[in-house]
């Protein structure tokens, strides 16, 4: 047939072919965006942790140099701290009241009960929050700061793998590599050290609970503060 | 004496309200370093009288780009604490919010302010101030500002007004507060608002008073809601907004922090109308505190609209791109052939005879048009049924999208010739052919649709995802359209003999477009396919990948063995095992994704503590009018489940909710009588039970709260562990109707969970 084709044919033929290609193109587009509308880009979500659900697997450098992984760590519980110096509500959790600041307390007294505590730096090169190694341990020592390590995520790889937004947040694993907990510290949504006193402390709660063996009633949170500054 | 007095007052009010030497704080403390905000006291009086209001407000003006947080932030930030201190018996009035605007950055979204704002109060003084003596007001203010990064603090701001025998306003202060109250939004008389959760998002309806408010909101082209909690919505994601006949739909995503169900949801609306509408202000900004209700209690009050997702213009445009896509149908490949020899008959008749061929084209294009009006009626059938598993959120559920792509890759098949229709489409022929020749015209309408159906897939996805959206009068328009684009050309062909001639041919290039055109509907599978696996993970695209392989093996075979060309025993071998084959596929795909929804329950069920001794299956009791009646009267709450073995819904419930962990120690730590009500085969007593909710149909269940007075709780029709629970524990708590829990009314936590899963 083909062989025997008249060109006039033949671009009838091709008028046809491209009015349909055109035509499946549009209404592709259009059931698309259609479909769509119904449903927000899910590129623009987070990924999500799951409480309750085994923790993803990492392997994390701190400022050391030292290499942490979940699965060197199973056996024990594990607070991921997400930490950003200059963050308000980060500071509001070291800040000193009447002597004690409410983060550094939770480290020293749950790392002596043997968890593993690691604060988790992911702010990028040249991002808020991105320090050298050497500023980060001397200003953990200020403040008198006792976790276990502090974890130089430059390249955001753990604070995306568990989905952290904001900083302060945190993640709590057990000793079987289960998440248990994920979200803010406590309920009070606010930048004042004032609003510790009084404020329900999720991560303490989920920690004694978790720890005795028992359920952990707040189990997902969100979280609060500033935005982690990939 | 009152001469005195007036002049005491103009004398006072020569006075400025500034700072008084000797005084600790300033009325006003200016941006600084790492203060990239300006924080200001101010009075909208010069002086004030015992008894009256000074009208104040805190003025925060952050530095050029930076912005500073609403009552509710959002995901980043938190907002402005201002802490009075005020002398003896003054009283300060809460703090008034102008609406925020969203503060972008992906994926995160706040609430706040990128603009100097007034945060509007009052003080109440005492009728027994004293004349002549100075009120001093503090407020310690605790600011946030962000801009990348986030600096906050606080400082102290005071004002000293003297009180005097009069008030008298500052007319430039009062001006600027006025213009910052027309931003505050106002509880409104007549207006109404519903809500519905379930595990896909929020439903909030808004029900404005009146034929011309309606109106005015339903052609906003700018509508936002700003919750005022966390852990409920998706901050970032926009709402999805339709006019519904009663007022306006938001439809919001779950916040991926969301535990339980809230009670309620408040927040405030902010409706940009179109300019003039209905006489209706410009912009009208709302509190909004709407109570969660059953879906089914939305629907009843708000049937679907018709013709209403994006109002009219948006039918229009579909009615014309399905006229479109109906006259391109013409030339699909598998439309051509019949008509072209359908074209081609009627030529000829007209040729004799002008009458009977338009006659034949008259009943032909009815063919057409009543077998469309019934793919309508399909559709509405199953949007209804839809409806019942969710559909409202169609590709939100998981299932719904893997029986899509399904259905679009056999379609793909098809027209990559792997199988044919041919067989139903030739006995169809077959009957037209012996009918008088009237009926045949009308046959062959009928046969042209069918036919074009599978071929139309593209464009029947665009037309039923509209379909869905829009109302029962919207499909039908568009599909009415789509019946007509299919028959015009040839009506036109009837007409004009001349024509003929422009008819192409068949030949082998029909089979190249056609199997072309199949890859548009891969294309579409694999998006399908991404959709899924982002809503339900890699089992689920497995499952989906696996289903594909098998339906590709039923129609396979359909179409090698299934012909009308193999003998009979094998032609009904092979259609027996593409349906098999097709049901296995459609059960491995529903299976994964219902299977991924119970994953979800779970997860909302809370921690993966091991709750002690709550195992087995629940101690179901058939349904009876006496014994609901006994164990409500024994005090005990009685959780009635109306079911049926063909109602998937009820199936999905039973998995996803009743056979949740959090679920069982529940029903155990409350004492819950469960009843079932099973309608699988027709029962009276269980159909007045129904109709004694002005039901129907199932799935339907109904918590009686253990107060005898107290209403009964109608749950919605797709349950999670934790909409179950959170009822057992309001029909515990009863005869309070609607327990609030009070994470949620505190307006600072995110997690309702404690009424989830613990014992």
């Amino acid at each position: 047939m083909t062989s025997t084709t008249t060109p006039a044919r033949r671009s009838r033929k091709l008028r046809i072919l491209a009015a349909a290609a055109v035509a499946v193109l549009l209404f592709g587009g259009f059931s698309v965006r259609r479909m769509m509308a119904a449903k927000a880009d899910p590129e623009s979500l987070p990924d999500l942790l799951t409480v309750g659900t085994a923790a993803p697997a990492f392997t994390a450098v701190d400022t050391r140099g030292a290499s942490h992984s979940l699965a060197g760590y199973a056996g024990k519980w594990i607070v991921l701290e997400w930490f950003n110096h200059g963050c308000p509500y980060t500071r509001k959790h070291y800040a000193l009241v009447n002597g004690v600041g409410n983060t550094q307390a939770m480290q020293q007294e749950y790392t002596k009960r043997g968890v593993v505590w690691l604060s988790v730096v992911s702010s990028g090169p040249g991002r808020q929050g991105y320090t050298s190694a050497k500023k980060a341990e001397d200003m953990a020592r200020d403040r008198g700061a006792a976790p276990t390590a502090i974890i130089r995520d430059t390249a955001g790889v753990l604070g995306r793998l568990y989905g952290a937004r904001n900083t302060p947040q945190y993640a709590i694993i057990d000793p079987r590599g289960v998440l248990r907990y994920a979200g803010a510290i406590d309920d009070r949504r606010t930048s004042s050290p004032k609003a510790i006193a009084g404020a329900t402390n999720y991560v303490r709660a989920a920690l004694d609970a978790g720890m005795a063996g028992q359920p952990i009633a707040v189990a997902q949170t969100q979280p609060y503060g500033c935005e982690v500054k990939y | 004496m009152i001469h005195n007095r007036v002049l005491l007052a103009v004398l006072a009010a020569a006075m400025l309200p500034v700072s008084v030497p000797g005084q600790s704080s300033p009325s006003r403390v200016p941006a600084g370093p790492d203060r990239p905000v300006e924080v200001e006291l101010r009075s909208a009086v010069r002086t004030v009288a015992p008894g009256d209001t000074i009208p104040v407000a805190i003025r925060l003006r952050p530095n050029p780009g930076w912005h500073t947080y609403w009552r509710h932030a959002g995901d980043v930030g938190s907002a402005p604490v201002v802490t009075w201190r005020l002398p003896e018996g003054f009283a300060p009035a809460p703090l008034r919010w102008p609406t925020p605007e969203r503060i972008e950055s992906p994926p995160l979204a706040s609430y706040g302010y990128e603009r100097e704002v007034h945060l509007l109060g009052a003080v109440h003084v005492p009728p027994s101030a004293r004349v002549g003596s100075a009120a001093k007001l503090e407020a310690s203010v605790t600011w946030v500002v962000c801009l990348e990064e986030c600096f906050s603090g606080d400082v102290d701001v005071a004002l000293t007004l003297p009180v005097a025998a009069r008030t008298v306003a500052d007319e430039a202060v009062a001006r600027v507060f006025a213009a910052e109250a027309a931003r505050i939004p106002a509880r409104r008389d007549g207006w109404t608002f519903r809500a519905a959760a379930d595990s896909a998002g929020v439903l909030l309806h808004v029900y404005p008073p009146g034929e011309a408010a309606i109106a005015a909101v339903g052609t906003a082209p700018r509508v936002r809601f700003f919750i005022d909690s966390a852990g409920v919505i998706d901050h970032a994601a926009k709402p999805v907004v339709r006019a519904i006949p009663t007022g306006l739909e938001l439809r919001m995503a779950r916040s991926a922090y969301a535990a339980g169900t809230p009670s309620r949801i408040t927040g405030v609306l902010a409706i940009d109308t179109a300019a003039g509408a209905g006489g209706a202000a410009p912009r009208m900004l709302l509190e909004v505190d709407a109570p969660v209700v059953a879906r089914a209690q939305l629907a009843a009050v708000a049937p679907p609209a018709p013709g209403a997702a994006g109002g009219w213009a948006a039918l229009a445009v579909a009615g014309l791109l399905a006229l479109l896509g109906g006259t391109l149908l013409n030339l699909m490949p598998c439309v051509l052939p019949v008509l072209s020899i359908k074209a081609l008959g009627i030529a000829e008749a007209a040729a004799h005879d002008g009458r009977t061929a338009r006659r034949h084209v008259v009943l032909f294009g009815a063919g057409v048009l009543v077998s469309m009006w019934a793919l309508v009626g399909v559709l509405l059938a199953l949007r209804a049924a839809g409806a019942e598993v969710g559909w409202g959120y169609q590709l939100q559920n998981p299932a719904v999208v893997g029986v899509l792509s399904l259905v679009i890759f056999a379609a793909g098949l098809n027209l990559m010739g792997v199988f044919d229709l041919v067989p139903v489409g030739g006995r169809l022929s077959a009957a037209a052919s012996r009918a008088p020749r009237g009926v045949e015209a009308f046959l062959s309408g009928v046969l042209v649709t069918a036919l074009a159906t599978p071929c139309s897939a593209p464009f029947l996805a665009a037309a039923v995802a509209y379909a869905v959206t829009a109302g029962a009068a919207a499909s039908f328009v568009v599909f009415t359209a789509l019946g007509l684009g299919l028959v015009w050309p040839l009506a036109l062909v009837a007409a004009v003999p001349r024509l003929r001639a422009w008819l192409p041919r068949p030949g082998a290039w029909m089979v190249t477009l056609r199997q072309l055109l199949a890859f548009p509907l891969f294309a579409t599978v694999v998006w399908l396919a991404w959709v899924l696996g982002r809503q339900a993970g890699v089992g689920a695209l497995v499952a989906l990948l696996a289903a594909c392989t098998l339906l590709a093996f039923g129609l396979w075979a359909l179409g090698r063995f299934g012909t009308l060309a193999a003998p009979t025993r094998r032609r009904r071998l092979a259609q027996g095992l593409a349906i098999a084959s097709a049901a296995g596929a459609v059960a491995l795909v529903w299976g994964a994704g219902a299977q991924s929804r119970l994953t979800q329950g779970v997860v909302q069920a809370g921690s993966a503590a091991p709750a002690g001794g709550a195992g087995g299956a629940l101690a179901w009791r058939p349904y009876s009018a006496e014994l609901l009646e006994a164990q409500r009267d024994s005090g005990r709450i009685v959780l009635l489940d109306f079911t049926a073995d063909w109602c998937l819904t009820c199936k999905v419930n039973e998995h996803v909710a009743f056979g949740s962990q959090a679920v069982r120690v529940a029903v155990r730590d409350h004492h819950v009588t469960l009843l079932r009500a099973d309608w699988t085969t027709r029962d009276p007593d269980v159909t007045r039970a129904l109709a004694a909710f002005g039901r129907s149909s199932v799935p339907f269940v109904v918590i009686y709260p253990r107060a005898r007075d107290a209403a009964p709780i109608i749950l919605p029709t797709l349950l999670t562990s934790g909409i179950v629970t959170g009822a057992f524990q309001r029909a515990a708590a009863s005869p309070s109707p609607v327990q609030t829990p009070a994470a949620l009314t505190s307006g600072r936590i995110v997690s309702s969970s404690s009424f989830e899963a613990n014992p």
